[in-house]
């Protein structure tokens, strides 16, 4: 059985397309999905709502929210965040940045 | 324990100061208990891995030596990335490795203050910040901070040591509120006079007066501490966090 669900497929500040991906369960993730992923996961959003998401903008994305949101991303993309980049990470579009230190291309 | 109930069988451990005094006592307590265990020494000796390796063969569990300098923030990090890589879950962390030191406040320097802080607060911080994102992941685990009795009482001669400890203890009641939603427990256990290497740096006079102000009249057998850590590191402590656990035969 197919399962289709929509998934962004280009970088994080452009929003305009998106692709039907057939889930085969094969597939491996893309950084975007698995980015998304951890942001949907630690905050209990939907995908659309990602883009404007800053910290504290739900009340999910409180302290706690967010040291699951940076354990899910280390797990995502096996890496170990520096401190200094826990503090800044202050919003989707700022994650996308700081991973970029991490040779993470979103 | 005197005999191996398993309380942590499939549980898997980090343990810091394994080679010798309290450290060595949780790493054979634990052991006994069926716990896996990422041992933490200063360096390789063969002493300590044959300790290991005996250990392992006797309880059929994991033990894996992990080597780092407490004082040096990048070996931390590479023992934590060792750690991670093996892609096993870790439950529970005892933060035990530290450093003794007896000197009168105005008798210490600024160095000692500096080197004992760094052993026994600075080591631990950073040490547990990395783990505990391994047990964020998971939504679980319980986080031991070997403190002492000097961290609370504020005894004559202690107040480098005392007050590394005493940070040491904050630090873990910080944790185990911040944590707690995380499915994260953090206790302490404040041993007093402990029968290790530690007391040789304390003056006989001193050690004699914490002896008989002791309500069971003795020190410590590094065993009796470690059988705290294996109650705390155990799920018959599941509803136990926050707390300081003095392990000192009463005063």
């Amino acid at each position: 059985m197919f399962i289709f669900h929509v998934s962004i497929n280009r970088a994080s500040t452009e929003f305009d397309k998106i692709s039907l991906t057939p889930d085969l369960g094969l597939l491996p993730m893309t950084n975007i999905e698995k980015y998304n992923k951890a942001f949907i996961e630690a905050f209990a959003v939907k995908e659309q709502e990602l883009p404007k998401m800053t910290y504290q903008c739900v009340a999910t994305w409180d302290s706690i929210g967010h040291m699951w949101l940076i354990t899910a991303l280390e797990e995502a993309f096996d890496i170990m965040m520096e401190t200094d980049d826990i503090i800044d990470l202050s919003s989707y579009t700022k994650g996308i940045e700081i991973l970029k230190k991490y040779d993470v291309r979103i | 324990m005197t005999s191996g109930s398993e309380l942590l069988r499939g549980k898997n451990a980090v343990i810091t100061g394994c080679n010798r005094g309290i450290g060595k006592a949780i790493l054979e307590a634990f052991a006994l208990q069926g716990a896996n265990i990422f041992a933490c020494a200063r360096k390789e000796s063969a002493g300590f891995l044959k300790l290991i390796q005996g250990l392992s063969e006797k309880y059929s569990v994991s033990i894996t030596p992990v080597y780092f300098d407490a004082a040096s923030i990048d070996e931390i990090k590479s023992a934590v990335k060792q750690i991670a890589a093996t892609k096993q879950r870790v439950d529970i962390l005892v933060n035990n490795a530290g450093v003794g030191y007896s000197a009168l406040f105005q008798m210490s320097t600024l160095d000692k203050l500096k080197e004992v802080f760094d052993i026994n607060f600075t080591a631990p911080f950073v040490l547990t910040q990395y783990i505990t994102k391994l047990m964020v992941r998971q939504r679980s685990g319980s986080i031991i901070n070997i403190a002492s009795i000097a961290g609370i009482d504020g005894d004559c001669g202690k107040s480098v040591y005392g007050s590394s400890k005493a940070a040491l203890i904050c630090m873990t009641k910080v944790i185990a509120g911040e944590l707690g939603r995380s499915g994260i427990r953090a206790n302490v256990i404040a041993p007093g006079l402990t029968d290790t290497e530690m007391i040789l740096c304390m003056p006989k006079e001193a050690i004699r007066e914490k002896t008989e102000s002791s309500n069971l009249g003795r020190i410590a057998k590094p065993s009796e501490v470690a059988d705290a850590a294996v109650f705390l590191a155990s799920d018959n402590a599941s509803f136990i966090t926050g707390q300081v656990i003095r392990v000192d035969g009463g005063s």
